[in-house]
C-alpha cells in the first residue's frame, strides 16, 4: 500500500498548508477587511483564526476514527456509494471554480500592474502549464517544492519591513467605535482569505508521524498564515490613513511602491514576482485536489491525465466566464462564499454523520 | 532521439514565450520626463512644463546631458501629456519622475485633481517629491544656476538636504497621501522660491496645507527645524540656533547652537476644558558656544533654561499660526478621534481647531557640550 518514502514529512505538511492558504488573498486582505470593519479588521481576523482553530480540530478528529483514508475516501464509506460519489463531484467542480477564480484574479492583477497590454489569456497559460506540471507530480515532490518557495516568505517579510518607520498607530484607534457588528462581518472576510485549509483532510493520511504530531504541524501552520495576516494588515492599516486605504484596492503593494532601494526601484514588482509563487502553489495544490477527485470518480489509477483534464476545464472556464456573463465579482462572491460549504459545512456534517453511525476505522481504535 | 527531439522542441517554445512582445517598453521609443511644474493657466486650466533629459554624444567620457524643457498648457495633467506627445519625438514616460512643483495660485486651489494621475497609474513613481512654488512654478524649474547641470537633480537636491537638517520631513508623493485624504490631519510641503540675485532657487520655509488645499501661509525656514522635530520627524542634524541674553558687545558672541539628537512627544488631551498641552523633551548637544563657561554647572543650568524658554515662546508662535491657518500638522485631531473619541464626538473638530488652547512646552537636556567646556 503506502510505502514509508512516499509520505510526506512533518515539515512538508506544514509547508503544504500554508502555501495553500497564502495566495490570491493576501494582496487585497487588508482592504477587503477595511471595507466591512473599519479599522477593526485585524480584530476580527484573530476571532476568524480562533475559528479555524476549532474546525481543524474538528477534521483532526475525522482523521483519528479513518487514519488511512482521505476526505473522497471518507465520504464514500460513510455515505455510500452514490451520495458519496455526487459529493465527492461537487468537491471537484468546487477545486475547479476556486482554480479558475485563481487564474482570473491573478491574471487581472498582473493586468493592472505589470503587463497591461498582454492579453489575459496568455499571463492564465503561463500560470496554468508550470501548475499542471507541478502538480502532476507525486505529493512528496509537491511538498518539497513547496518547502523550498517558503523560503521566499522571508524576502517578503523583510520588504515589508520597510514600512515600519512611516507607520501611526493611532491609524488603529478607536477602537470598536462603531459597535461589534462590523467585526463579526469581517470575520466572514477573513475566513475567506484563510480557506484552503481543507487541503488539511486530504493530505492528511499521507504524512508521517503520530497523530499528536500532525495537530501540532497544522496548528503552527493555521497560526503562521495567521500571523502572517496579521502583519499584513497591521502594517497595511498604520500606512494608509482610515480615509485613503478605502480607495487602494491592492494596498500591500501600493505601500510597497512608495519605497525605493539603490538597486531595485520598483520594490512592488519584486514582491509581486515572489508573490506569484504563492499563488502557483495555492492553484496547483487545488489543481491536485481536483485530479485526485476525479481519480477517484473514474476509479483510475493514471492521476496526470486527469491534471490535464482539469487543467483544461479550468481553462474554458476561464474564458467563459470573461466573455461577460457574469462579472468577476459576483463570481468571486459566490466561489468564495461556497468555501463555506465545502471547507466547513460539508465536513462538520461528515463528522455528525461519523457521530451517529459510530462508525471508525474496521481494524480498531487506531491512535 | 525521439526524447532529445522533443526536449529541443519544449526548449524552443518557451525560448519563444519568453520575450515578452506585447508589454515591451524600450528606453528608445520612449521620452523620459524627471521633472514636471503645474501652474494655473491663463483660461482655467492648467500650464505644465516638463524636464526631459537627453543624453548626447558617446565614450565614456564625452557625454554630455541636456534637459529640454517643454511649456504647454492643457485641462488636465494627463491632457497635458497628449498635448506633450504630439510635440516632442517619442512619446512621454513619467516612471523617472523626481519632482513635482506646483504653482502658489493653483496649490491655493484643490491639488488632488493634479495628483490622481500620478496615484492612479502603475508606472509611476510614488518616490517622487512635490513641492509648492512662491509665484510660478514654471520659472523654477527653469532656473539653471550655473554649475548645476540638471535641474531635476538640482530641486531634489535642495529638498533633500533639507530632509537631512530636519528643514522638511522628507515625505515624497506617497507618504503625503495619507494626510491628504484623512480629515484631522494636515501636512506641509517645501516652499520654494526663486532667488533673482545668482538665478538660483532656494528653501524658504514650509508650505501649510489644510485638507487639500495650501493654506497661503507659510512657516519661515528659520522655525521650519521646530516644526519639523514638534511633528516627529528628525534628519542626520537638526541645528538651531538662538541668541541668548546679552554677554559681550560684540554681537557673535550672543549666540548658541544646538543640535538636536533624539526628540520626544508627549500630547496631553484636556478636551473638556478645551485645552492641548505638547510636552517636548530635547537632548541636545552644544555645537557652537563662544562664551566659553560650560565648566560650571550652574552656567549649564542658566544656558538650559533660556533655550527652554526661547524653543517653547517659538513653538507657541508656530501653533498660533497653525491655528490661524487651520492647518493641523502635528495630527491633532486625528490622535483626539482615535484615543479621546467621546469628547472628540461632541466636539467640531473643523471648527473648534482654532480656538483650542495649545501649550507647547519645552524641555532641553543638555547631552554633549563638544570637546572643550
Amino acid at each position: 500500500m503506502i510505502m514509508k518514502n512516499n509520505l510526506l514529512s512533518l515539515n512538508q505538511f506544514f509547508f503544504i498548508i500554508i502555501q495553500t492558504q497564502i495566495g490570491i488573498g493576501v494582496i487585497s486582505l487588508p482592504y477587503d477587511l477595511h471595507q466591512v470593519s473599519k479599522q477593526n479588521g485585524w480584530i476580527s481576523l484573530i476571532i476568524s483564526i480562533f475559528l479555524i482553530q476549532i474546525i481543524i480540530l474538528i477534521f483532526w478528529l475525522m482523521y483519528n476514527r479513518f487514519p488511512t483514508l482521505n476526505l473522497y475516501d471518507m465520504q464514500m464509506i460513510i455515505y455510500g456509494k452514490w451520495i458519496g460519489q455526487s459529493i465527492n463531484f461537487l468537491y471537484v467542480l468546487y477545486f475547479v471554480f476556486v482554480g479558475s477564480l485563481i487564474l482570473i484574479l491573478f491574471s487581472n492583477l498582473i493586468n493592472l500592474w505589470v503587463l497591461p497590454h498582454t492579453p489575459y489569456w496568455v499571463n492564465m497559460l503561463f500560470l496554468l502549464l508550470s501548475c499542471v506540471y507541478l502538480s502532476s507530480s507525486h505529493i512528496t515532490v509537491i511538498g518539497r517544492i513547496y518547502t523550498f518557495l517558503s523560503t521566499f516568505f522571508i524576502i517578503l517579510f523583510v520588504l515589508l519591513l520597510n514600512a515600519i518607520p512611516e507607520l501611526k498607530i493611532y491609524y488603529l484607534f478607536p477602537i470598536a467605535k462603531e459597535g461589534i457588528m462590523p467585526i463579526l462581518k469581517g470575520v466572514n472576510q477573513s475566513v475567506l482569505a484563510l480557506l484552503g485549509f481543507v487541503v488539511i483532510l486530504f493530505v492528511l493520511p499521507v504524512v508521517k508521524g503520530t497523530a499528536k504530531q500532525k495537530l501540532k504541524t497544522m496548528s503552527g501552520a493555521i497560526w503562521f498564515v495567521g500571523f502572517f495576516y496579521l502583519f499584513v494588515v497591521f502594517i497595511s492599516f498604520t500606512f494608509f490613513s482610515t480615509e485613503e486605504i478605502k480607495v487602494v484596492p491592492q494596498p500591500v503593494l501600493y505601500l510597497l511602491k512608495s519605497f525605493e532601494f539603490a538597486v531595485v526601484s520598483r520594490i512592488d514588482l519584486l514582491f509581486l514576482t515572489i508573490w506569484i509563487m504563492s499563488v502557483a502553489t495555492s492553484f496547483s495544490t487545488f489543481l491536485y485536489l481536483a485530479s485526485l477527485g476525479t481519480m477517484q470518480l473514474f476509479k483510475s489509477k493514471k492521476r496526470t491525465k486527469f491534471v490535464w483534464v482539469n487543467a483544461t476545464l479550468i481553462f474554458l472556464l476561464v474564458i467563459v466566464i470573461d466573455s461577460k456573463l457574469i462579472t468577476i465579482q459576483t463570481y468571486a462572491k459566490y466561489v468564495s462564499n461556497s468555501g463555506y460549504i465545502f471547507s466547513i459545512a460539508l465536513p462538520i456534517l461528515l463528522y455528525l454523520v461519523m457521530l451517529l453511525l459510530k462508525k471508525r476505522h474496521k481494524e480498531g481504535h487506531s491512535s | 532521439m525521439k526524447k532529445i527531439i522533443v526536449k529541443l522542441l519544449t526548449f524552443i517554445i518557451i525560448l519563444s514565450m519568453l520575450t515578452g512582445c506585447w508589454d515591451e517598453r524600450p528606453f528608445k521609443n520612449a521620452k523620459i520626463i524627471v521633472g514636471v511644474s503645474f501652474d494655473q493657466g491663463k483660461n482655467e486650466n492648467i500650464e505644465s512644463t516638463v524636464l526631459i533629459p537627453t543624453v548626447q554624444g558617446g565614450g565614456i567620457h564625452s557625454e554630455t546631458e541636456k534637459l529640454q524643457t517643454v511649456t504647454t498648457e492643457a485641462n488636465t495633467p494627463l491632457d497635458v501629456r497628449n498635448h506633450l506627445d504630439i510635440m516632442v519625438s517619442n512619446s512621454i514616460d513619467p516612471s523617472k519622475l523626481q519632482v513635482i512643483l506646483l504653482g502658489e495660485e493653483l496649490a491655493k486651489k484643490d491639488i488632488y485633481p493634479i495628483l490622481d494621475v500620478f496615484y492612479r497609474n502603475a508606472y509611476n513613481n510614488l518616490n517622487a517629491m512635490i513641492a509648492i512654488t512662491e509665484g510660478s512654478a514654471t520659472e523654477v524649474i527653469n532656473t539653471q544656476p550655473a554649475n548645476e547641470a540638471n535641474q531635476s537633480k538640482y530641486l531634489v537636491g535642495i529638498i533633500n538636504a533639507a530632509t537631512n537638517t530636519t528643514l522638511y520631513s522628507g515625505e515624497n508623493l506617497q507618504m503625503i497621501c495619507a494626510e491628504l485624504f484623512e480629515p484631522g490631519e494636515d501636512f506641509v510641503l517645501p516652499y520654494l522660491s526663486k532667488s533673482d540675485e545668482n538665478n538660483s532657487v532656494r528653501f524658504s520655509g514650509l508650505a501649510l496645507f489644510h485638507d487639500k488645499n495650501f493654506t497661503g501661509e507659510v512657516i519661515r525656514h528659520e522655525d521650519a527645524v521646530l516644526l519639523t522635530l514638534m511633528d516627529g520627524h528628525k534628519g542626520k542634524q537638526s541645528r538651531i540656533t538662538r541668541q541668548i541674553p546679552k554677554k559681550k558687545d560684540y554681537d557673535v558672541y550672543n549666540y548658541v547652537t544646538i543640535d538636536v539628537l533624539k526628540n520626544k512627544k508627549d500630547i496631553k488631551y484636556q478636551l473638556d476644558q478645551n485645552k492641548i498641552t505638547i510636552d517636548l523633551n530635547f537632548s541636545v548637544r552644544i555645537l557652537e558656544y563662544p562664551p566659553n563657561q560650560l565648566k560650571e554647572i550652574k552656567n549649564i543650568k542658566e544656558l538650559t533654561k533660556t533655550l527652554e524658554e526661547e524653543l517653547t515662546k517659538e513653538a507657541t508662535s508656530i501653533i498660533k499660526k497653525l491655528q490661524e491657518a487651520n492647518s493641523d500638522i502635528l495630527s491633532l485631531g486625528r490622535k483626539a478621534q482615535a484615543y479621546h473619541y467621546n469628547e472628540w464626538k461632541q466636539m467640531n473638530w473643523e471648527k473648534d481647531y482654532k480656538n483650542l488652547e495649545i501649550i507647547p512646552n519645552v524641555k532641553v537636556t543638555i547631552k554633549d557640550i563638544g570637546i572643550i567646556d
